[in-house]
């Protein structure tokens, strides 16, 4: 691998006769089985090498993909690029590339990840399908294993390279009308056990059973880790410097107020044992920042381009972690008195951007608690709500926990959340 | 190409019960324009070939760039030994593929101007144009245009001996402004979804003139009032905004891979099971939905799906009664049927292909109908233009849809714009509430492009498209 890229650095190298390029090469194996009803419905896997080149002339950029790597293809790529540049219109928001700087070396490969096979995969779907049977229920998901190589390169001088590796394996138990999913992802497989995720399914499946009508009000709420994660992901694509500049998201003019809930903070992380960590992006090197500090807006992500327009810096959203107040969901459920525990949530769309005002539904299992004590499944949920203003409510925090291997969330005991409309399932 | 037949040749010498090869050249152009900044431009190709074989009743996959006889081979031999793999986790002898006939047939979507022939500084210049015309209204503070030309050259080759040649080609455009006030911003967007057809589509569309609208009308909506609060009113939906409500409510849930559960795990279910084919009031009997693979521009017409099955029109909805599904070849036999409708597809040619949305589109009202008409005899409502905020359950019942512009309505006259308008219904409440539709003048089709869906995710494409209709009675107000 490390011979071809350095091959088509070189091509690149010896062809470009731009002011300023980037170039990515990236590599990946990946392998998908995917199962519904008890069998496997798509069985998938293959290699891939793209070559990313993106030229500037006169401040004029434009950029172009392929995934063949001769000799000749890599020329044209570079020449193609860049007399797509020259015929461009200038860019005036145009930002030098990464110039040499040193990035944290990270540890994203582990070797048991590495090494699973596809027999290995079959027999965990297989056991989990068999587990399935024996509870009377239907099973569908997948499990998927990848393994990714980047290098990076500018003519300012930064080169660069990291590779991760993950695997994700997500379960949908379904018997009649109740139906409920967990989610395992991470780069470490070694920290999987199935049989404890089975039981882990089997209790949340076995809490949904004879689910009773209940009308959309607005109540306290215990949103799940990976509710939050749902929702903290929009969240995090809201965040952004120039959005709210520009007026089009409510965070104008909010930087260094307290505009969220004294009880929220998000960051990004540069090391986690538990997360894929990206140890740089074309925009910047990966640096841990607290972008909410206890309600307060320290900064917001921004693209390279941004940040040189503004005269700050670049940074991204990027393994995102939340920290929590490791409260028990027993704990919660006591202070909440009366209240919905919700396990996920889905279909999150905004209604207004300059609000935060965005809707969604609950999903995979709502439970109904009373008195510090669950009582009963009940039916889903369409919520609507202002995602900043859900922090001001925020009660409790539970114990943050890896969602999606790039995010690390607490539950959230919430006030008042707002349900508007329900399903009769 | 040798590929097509080295790849069937050694897939049946392996024992391979059934196999495909799609060889897919996929080519895109995308240009972004925020304000006087180009954004983005940037050509992509994305090159290889997916092996799909089947034994003992089960798929095995794989894909590759690499282009020699070695890696061909491989591949074919992957595909074989993750089928057997597979077979292992079947539910009785497993899956069982429709009947279909072999073709030998080539494929190319009509159109006049090659949107690639285009000089990059010729499209970036018009693009710049709209902009700056949006931008001379004081109160439009961001312009944003994007467009999106892509062309897929396809090689087929089945063990079923159907060999095909096949090129599509889209093209999408769209345009916003951002108008904004010290207490609001709102956006007003131009946006049919694309098209199979050339550049001469953007030039028939006048974008430079249709700029000036678009900005008016953001200037409009973010001065516009609230509708309050929440009630049943009638709906007058343009074809823009039905195309969206109804590839949510209709195309996903008559997909039969999520009517059996395939999609259980990520992009959910459907309430229209089998049982309810033939019987089941899904609409008013004046609405009648068509999948239809052939019709002229439809983003999902390409002459054959990647099952190798022909194009074909059905009725989905006839009279308002669900009659049949967009189905497969893997599908079909499921429910006991021995013929697939065409509608397996897969987006690269990395992707296996998965049950898509056909065309599918909302018949005309038989009778003479104008928009002007409909609004005429409407007392208290509200007509929606575009789409906007969307949101449906997982079992394709509930749903909540914005829009991207509101004209209220009382006693038969547009009175005032308004914003933020949401609203709520299920199915089968609103079909079911259709009681009128404008005839076949003022049908329109709406292309989707980036319909996600499977796992790994894919970006399918489909056109869907209707005339005006009117909906009674709906919950219609704002977010609370």
């Amino acid at each position: 691998m490390k011979e071809l890229v350095s091959k088509i650095q070189q091509i690149v190298l010896s062809t470009s006769r731009a002011d300023d390029f980037e170039l990515w090469i990236s590599f990946s194996d990946s392998y998908d089985a995917r199962f519904a009803q008890n069998a496997i419905s798509h069985h998938m896997s293959g290699q891939n090498l793209s070559v990313f080149y993106k030229a500037v002339i006169d401040q004029k950029v434009a950029s172009s993909t392929v995934n063949q790597y001769d000799e000749e293809t890599i020329k044209n790529l570079v020449y193609n690029t860049e007399e797509l540049a020259k015929i461009n219109q200038p860019d005036p928001e145009y930002a030098e590339t990464l110039s040499k700087k040193a990035y944290p070396q990270v540890n994203n490969m582990i070797p048991e990840t590495v090494a699973l096979s596809p027999e290995k995969v079959i027999d965990i779907i297989k056991t989990s399908i068999e587990f399935s049977k024996e509870k009377g229920t239907l099973l569908s998901g997948i499990f998927s294993k990848s393994q990714e190589t980047f290098f990076y390169l500018t003519k300012n001088g930064f080169e660069g390279t990291y590779e991760t590796c993950s695997f994700d394996f997500s379960m949908t138990m379904k018997k009649e009308e109740c139906e409920t999913k967990i989610s395992v992802s991470g780069k470490d497989f070694t920290k999987f056990d199935l049989q404890k995720e089975l039981n882990r399914l089997f209790e949340q499946f076995s809490a949904l059973s004879k689910p009773v009508q209940m009308e959309p009000e607005t109540i306290n709420v215990i949103l799940r880790p990976q509710a939050v994660a749902n929702l903290v992901m929009f969240l995090g694509w809201i965040l952004d410097r120039r959005m709210a500049d520009d007026g089009i998201t409510p965070f104008k003019g909010q930087i260094g107020k307290a505009f969220f809930g004294e009880k929220f903070s998000i960051s990004t992380l540069a090391e986690d044992d538990s997360m894929t960590i990206y140890p740089f992006t074309s925009d910047a090197v990966l640096k841990a920042i607290d972008w909410v500090k206890n309600g307060v807006i320290n900064s917001l992500p921004m693209s390279r381009s941004y940040a040189k327009m503004i005269g700050d810096e670049a940074g991204q959203m990027l393994n995102m972690y939340i920290p929590g107040e490791d409260i028990s969901e027993e704990d919660m459920m006591k202070m909440a008195g009366r209240g919905l525990i919700i396990n996920n949530l889905w279909y999150i769309r905004p209604n207004d951007m300059r609000t935060a005002d965005f809707t969604g539904m609950t999903r995979d299992g709502v439970l109904y608690f009373e008195n510090g004590e669950v009582k009963h499944s009940v039916n889903n949920f369409r919520f609507n709500e202002k995602l900043h203003e859900i922090t001001h409510r925020i009660l409790a925090l539970g114990e943050s926990l890896i969602c999606e291997n790039t995010i690390k969330v607490p539950s959230f005991l919430i006030k008042d959340f707002n349900f508007v409309d329900k399903t009769n399932f | 190409m040798k590929y097509l037949e080295m790849a069937m040749e050694k897939a049946v010498q392996l024992g391979a019960d059934y196999a495909d090869i799609r060889i897919q050249k996929t080519t895109s152009e995308s240009i972004y324009l925020q304000n006087f900044s180009v954004k983005e431009s940037n050509q992509n190709v994305l090159y290889g070939y997916g092996i799909r074989i089947m034994k003992d009743g089960a798929w095995g996959f794989a894909h590759s760039n690499i282009f020699t006889d070695e890696a061909l081979v491989k591949t074919v031999q992957k595909a074989f030994e993750t089928a057997k793999l597979s077979a292992l986790v079947k539910n009785g002898a497993g899956l069982r593929l429709a009947n279909e006939k072999s073709y030998d047939a080539t494929y190319r979507t009509p159109f006049k101007i090659d949107p690639f022939n285009i000089p990059l500084k010729e499209k970036a210049e018009l693009f710049m144009e709209i902009n700056r015309r949006m931008l001379n209204y004081k109160e439009i503070k961001k312009a944003v245009t994007f467009f999106n030309a892509q062309k897929d050259e396809k090689l087929y080759a089945s063990t079923l001996g159907t060999r095909l040649d096949i090129n599509t080609l889209y093209i999408n455009p769209m345009v916003t402004a951002y108008a904004m006030t010290d207490t609001d911003t709102q956006s007003r967007t131009f946006d049919e979804g694309g098209r199979n057809t050339g550049w001469e589509w953007l030039e028939d569309l006048n974008l430079l003139e249709k700029s000036k609208y678009i900005a008016e009308e953001a200037i409009m909506k973010v001065h516009a009032d609230e509708i309050g609060e929440e009630k049943r009113r009638s709906l007058i939906l343009d074809p823009n905004h039905l195309g969206l409500t109804m590839h949510e409510s209709v195309g996903h849930p008559t997909e039969l891979d999520r009517v059996l559960g395939w999609e259980a795990d990520f992009a959910g279910i459907s309430f229209a099971t089998p049982e309810k084919l033939g019987n089941y009031q899904y609409g008013s009997k004046i609405v009648n939905f068509v999948g239809d693979n052939t019709l002229e521009g439809g983003l999902a017409t390409a002459g054959f799906d990647d099952d190798g099955v022909p194009g074909q029109k059905w009725h989905i909805i006839k009279d308002g009664i669900l009659k049949e599904y967009g189905t497969t070849r893997e599908t079909a036999p499921i429910i006991g049927l021995d013929y697939s409708r065409g509608c397996n597809r897969a987006t690269h040619y990395y992707d296996q292909p998965i049950n898509r949305i056909p065309n599918l589109y909302l018949l005309p009202g038989k009778e003479e109908l104008s928009p002007a008409q409909l609004i005429n005899d409407t007392e208290d409502g509200v007509y929606i233009q575009g789409r906007g905020s969307f949101s449906i359950d997982q079992h394709r019942v509930n749903f909540q849809f914005g829009g991207d512009f509101f004209w209220e309505i009382k006693d038969g006259k547009l009175i005032r714009p308004l914003k933020k308008v949401l609203y709520r219904s299920n199915n089968p409440e609103f079909w079911n509430a259709c009681d009128a539709i404008c005839d076949k003048r003022f049908w329109q089709p709406f292309g989707v492009v980036n319909c996600g869906k499977g796992q790994p995710g894919q970006r399918g494409r489909m056109t869907h498209g209707a005339a005006p209709a009117r909906f009674r009675n709906i919950r219609v107000g704002g977010s609370k």
